[in-house]
């Protein structure tokens, strides 16, 4: 039987959303992904540019100069719209979630601020320099700013996934969070404070039980009660998470980018059957192939991080295939634990394991845990001392289990999506771009034997660029829900749940709806704003000036 | 030097950098819809073309603007984490209303260059309303954080985030922000128009005549703001005002700045005024007009540091006393200096790259293609 949340403990508080939380949550998770859509375009369509402008200093076909001067008009649009969705993040994270303050102040002080002052700034400076450029400067010059521009934009990416990593696998906090959740793993080196970092809990919580934990931050004597917190400001750049995160998603962002203006370009051909849009597309072909082979290496290496430390999450992205046994102790997955564990034969842990699990913590209070390792915290706990660790653990543990089968379908859907690329990309690759024996003819057979009646010979190849690009935007979104949502009930894994980084302004449904409403007229004029200026050759010359 | 003060200054530093681009942003932003109307009034190309002109500098300096935004609210959340805690609760309206405005700014931006031409001049005149709108509710928002600084309303008992709107403090602060970001961006702006190469007398003649004009109603402004300042800070307004005005500062740092600033206006009147003159007359003061601008500039940074500097070694000021800034600073992590002292470094390439792009593609406009 499934407990209920808090297990009658009165900490359900903790786990269980509050209206304002799910609101707040439903305009985060709106904008993110708003956010998310410009800015992957914001780093494909480089390199979209980058292939025409090679293409044209090999071939001095001005078709490639006149696409690739278009495509940076559209890059210049849709960098301004990434900064307007990215101010509304940025300050929709500091004032709907305002503990997220704790963030900015601490681990991901190191990264938000280099994000800011090298690649966000130097982004923006050369891409205005590269607007000035393109056409007018020596190739070299201009492809040399086109790369750092990109490149920038890319070390941003993982500036900002680096803290998006620690929330999900907080390397440096060390055993802190096993000692509150035994199933959990050790985090890294010991670099936080244990006695800060329980005053923080304890602040927190306390502040949660009574209404809001980010109140906890409005006191002015926050940080000096707090103290020193986390020793080693470096430690969140070589979070191994941080890593393939980056990895895996910028290899995404590149392909939706991409894909869009591969879409784009199949519905053009499509619709007036112009060559030169085939063309055109083909240069982007090996941008897209490249990256989506690479795809699902990177993500086996985020699944990786994920069994290693997230292993709730991971009993989440599995419940589709476990079943009911999910929620039993163990059960039996060949292909996941083959994959996961690298043992066919390993059992996957249910939710009733991690639950048993927390009886590890015996009847210890958290007053006696205070008790023992910082008293002077004591103080902070409140209503919460007399509350019992174990039934804590418990209350995290049950209050995923209802969102199991929604994690795990997004996480099919993910690599379902995945493995359709796969062979999308790969059918492009050996029909289309390189030969190879067997290979090649394997390829061509599925293309113009089996393909071809279906879609139409002429339409196999913008048939498989739209599909390459429709399938790397849904597993984009959709593995993006599950990495997300399966790192419920908490924001900070182990540390922080959702309601103690709610704000204390109830966030009503109307106030919520007025965001999204905003949300969406940027969505629309953004989309039109962006249309409006890739039908307009001519656009980046009148926006320098050479009207007058 | 210690973190805290190290800490205030470098905040200081991100907002002095964010400020002289916002003011030249809402400054331009209110002159092209402006002299757009008079353009359509007086159905006059020239003054047309000027409206063109002030747009495209709003627009170029704008992006910029917002990339020392982010600067500035990431460093502000890191080294003091209460402080914006207390922002984000206390004046969650006001930032609300920020954000409105810049998220509504950037599509009617949009609109109103592509429209230009393409709709009748009454509508795209009337289209410059909810532009300026939107590029005002920036300020309109976020001067309240300034004035919970120096009139903290979150302290008061029963405090809600309603009652940050009744702060006495904001009404001349605002109107003080707001004239004297339009006469920035005019001052400025004339000194766009007479760098470059074929530089248009009317435009150079009616921008010095605006920011002439404005210096008289910001003096005003400035007045009442010093006066409710007295009234409500009586530390921060010794420390600008200093014993010339018969106060005994705390500190020494700020009232030679104020002194400085205010003859640094008189200079400026004096400069514009003969630039002014001479345009009147059909000559260009190239020199002159470009010492205005950079006069105007200089100006507001100044005070800028003065109205914000003043309140050291306080955060939030409460009549004598107040929060001290050691008190809210963050001690969470010891920032390491090779992160501020590489990020400044970086801040700095990148913004003289800007700038010189900036010079020579808006101002010279070499790079133009025929």
């Amino acid at each position: 039987m499934t407990p209920s949340i808090g297990g009658g403990s009165g900490l359900d508080i903790l786990y269980s959303h509050t209206a304002s939380a799910n609101n707040a949550l439903a305009i985060s998770s709106f904008g993110i992904y708003l956010h998310a859509v410009f800015v992957s375009l914001t780093l494909g369509l480089p390199l979209a540019i980058l292939a025409w402008l090679v293409k044209w200093h090999r071939t001095g076909d001005g078709l490639y100069l006149k696409y690739a001067k278009m495509m940076t008009a559209v890059w210049a649009v849709n960098f301004a719209l990434g900064v307007v969705t990215g101010t509304v993040v940025e300050f929709g994270l500091l004032e709907i979630w305002p503990t997220s303050i704790l963030l900015f102040s601490s681990s991901g002080f190191v990264p938000l601020f280099y994000e800011a002052t090298i690649a966000f700034i130097g982004e923006a400076v050369l891409l205005g320099l590269f607007v000035l450029a393109i056409g007018r400067w020596r190739a070299r010059y201009t492809l040399s700013i086109l790369l750092a521009a990109w490149a920038l934009g890319s070390l941003s990416g993982y500036f900002i996934l680096t803290v998006n990593a620690w929330m999900n696998v907080p390397w440096g906090a060390g055993g802190i969070p096993k000692a509150l959740y035994p199933f959990l793993p050790t985090y890294g080196p010991d670099a936080a404070n244990l006695t800060t970092a329980l005053t923080l809990a304890a602040l927190v919580m306390n502040h949660t039980l009574a209404g809001a934990g980010s109140a906890a931050l409005t006191s002015v004597n926050f940080t000096q009660s707090v103290g020193p917190f986390f020793a080693d400001p470096w430690l969140p750049l070589a979070n191994p998470d941080a890593i393939s995160t980056t990895v895996h998603t910028l290899l995404a962002a590149y392909a939706v980018g991409v894909g869009a203006v591969a879409l784009a370009l199949s519905a053009r051909y499509l619709k007036t059957r112009d060559e030169k849009y085939v063309k055109l597309l083909k240069p982007l072909l090996w941008v897209m192939v490249v990256v989506l082979i690479a795809q699902p290496v990177a993500g086996h290496f985020m699944g990786d991080d994920v069994v290693r430390y997230q292993p709730l999450k991971f009993t989440a992205l599995v419940a589709l295939t476990g079943g009911q046994e999910v929620y039993g102790y163990s059960f039996n997955d060949p292909v996941e634990a083959l994959f996961a564990y690298g043992n066919p034969s390993h059992p996957i842990y249910g939710f009733q394991y991690y639950l048993q699990q927390c009886g590890a913590l015996g009847n210890t209070t958290f007053g006696q845990l205070y008790g023992q390792l910082d008293p002077q915290a004591l103080s902070y706990l409140g209503p919460l001392a007399n509350a019992a660790l174990a039934s804590n653990c418990r209350a995290a543990v049950a209050s995923l289990e209802p969102l199991a089968p929604l994690v795990s379908a997004m996480y099919y859907t993910m690599v379902g999506s995945g493995i359709l690329l796969a062979v999308a990309a790969l059918l492009t690759l050996f029909t289309y771009l390189i030969r190879v024996p067997v290979l090649s003819a394997a390829a061509d057979f599925i293309n113009f034997k089996l393909l071809g009646p279906v879609v139409g010979k002429n339409n196999v190849l913008p048939f498989l660029a739209s599909a390459m690009a429709v399938l790397s935007a849904v597993a984009a979104v959709a593995g993006w829900a599950a990495r997300e949502v399966g790192r419920q009930p908490w924001t900070v894994y182990g540390l922080f749940t959702t309601n103690e980084v709610v704000t204390s302004v109830d966030v009503t449904p109307g106030f919520a709806a007025f965001v999204a409403a905003v949300l969406a007229a940027i969505a629309a004029l953004g989309i039109a704003a962006m249309y409006y200026t890739a039908t307009r050759p001519g656009l980046i010359d009148r926006l320098r000036g050479s009207h007058e | 030097m210690n973190s805290a003060y190290l800490s205030f200054v470098l905040l200081g530093f991100f907002l002095e950098m964010h400020l002289v681009f916002v003011n030249v942003i809402i400054g331009a932003a209110i002159l092209t819809v402006v002299v757009r109307y008079l353009a359509y009034r007086r159905n006059d190309e020239r003054l047309d073309g000027l409206a063109r002109d002030m747009f495209r500098l709003m627009v170029a300096t704008d992006l910029f603007a917002g990339v020392w935004a982010t600067i500035l609210t990431v460093y502000m959340a890191s080294a003091f984490p209460s402080m914006t805690a207390i922002f984000t609760r206390a004046d969650f309206y006001p930032i609300a209303i920020a954000l409105v405005g810049i998220v509504a700014s950037i599509p009617l931006i949009a609109a109103y260059w592509h429209l230009w031409g393409r709709i009748g001049p009454r509508a795209h005149s009337a289209l410059g309303i909810p532009l300026a709108a939107s590029v005002l509710l920036v300020p309109i928002g976020f001067r309240y954080l300034f004035a919970e600084l120096n009139n903290p309303q979150f302290l008061n008992p029963g405090f809600e985030p309603i009652d940050a709107f009744a702060n006495p403090l904001y009404p001349p602060l605002i109107a003080h922000t707001i004239i004297g970001a339009v006469d920035i961006g005019a001052f400025v702006l004339a000194a766009v128009l007479v760098a470059r190469k074929e530089a248009g007398l009317e435009g150079i003649k009616m921008s010095l005549g605006v920011g002439l004009a404005l210096l008289v109603p910001q003096a005003v402004a400035g007045g009442y703001y010093f006066a409710v300042l007295e009234r409500y800070d009586p530390y921060i307004a010794a420390n600008i005002a200093g014993p010339l005005l018969g106060y005994d500062p705390p500190s020494a740092l700020f009232y030679p700045a104020f002194y400085a600033a205010l003859a640094l206006v008189v200079a400026l009147g004096a400069v514009a005024l003969y630039a002014f003159y001479e345009a009147l007359r059909g000559r260009v003061a190239k020199l002159a007009t470009v010492v205005a601008g950079v006069l105007a500039e200089a100006v507001m940074v100044l005070m800028e540091y003065v109205n914000d500097g003043a309140r050291y070694p306080y955060m939030f000021v409460s009549g004598g006393g107040g929060i001290p800034v050691a008190q809210l600073v963050n001690q969470l992590i010891e920032m390491p200096p090779a992160t501020i002292y590489t990020a400044l470094a970086s801040t700095l390439f990148f913004t003289a790259l800007f700038s010189t792009a900036f010079y020579y593609a808006v101002v010279r406009r070499l790079l133009s293609e025929d």
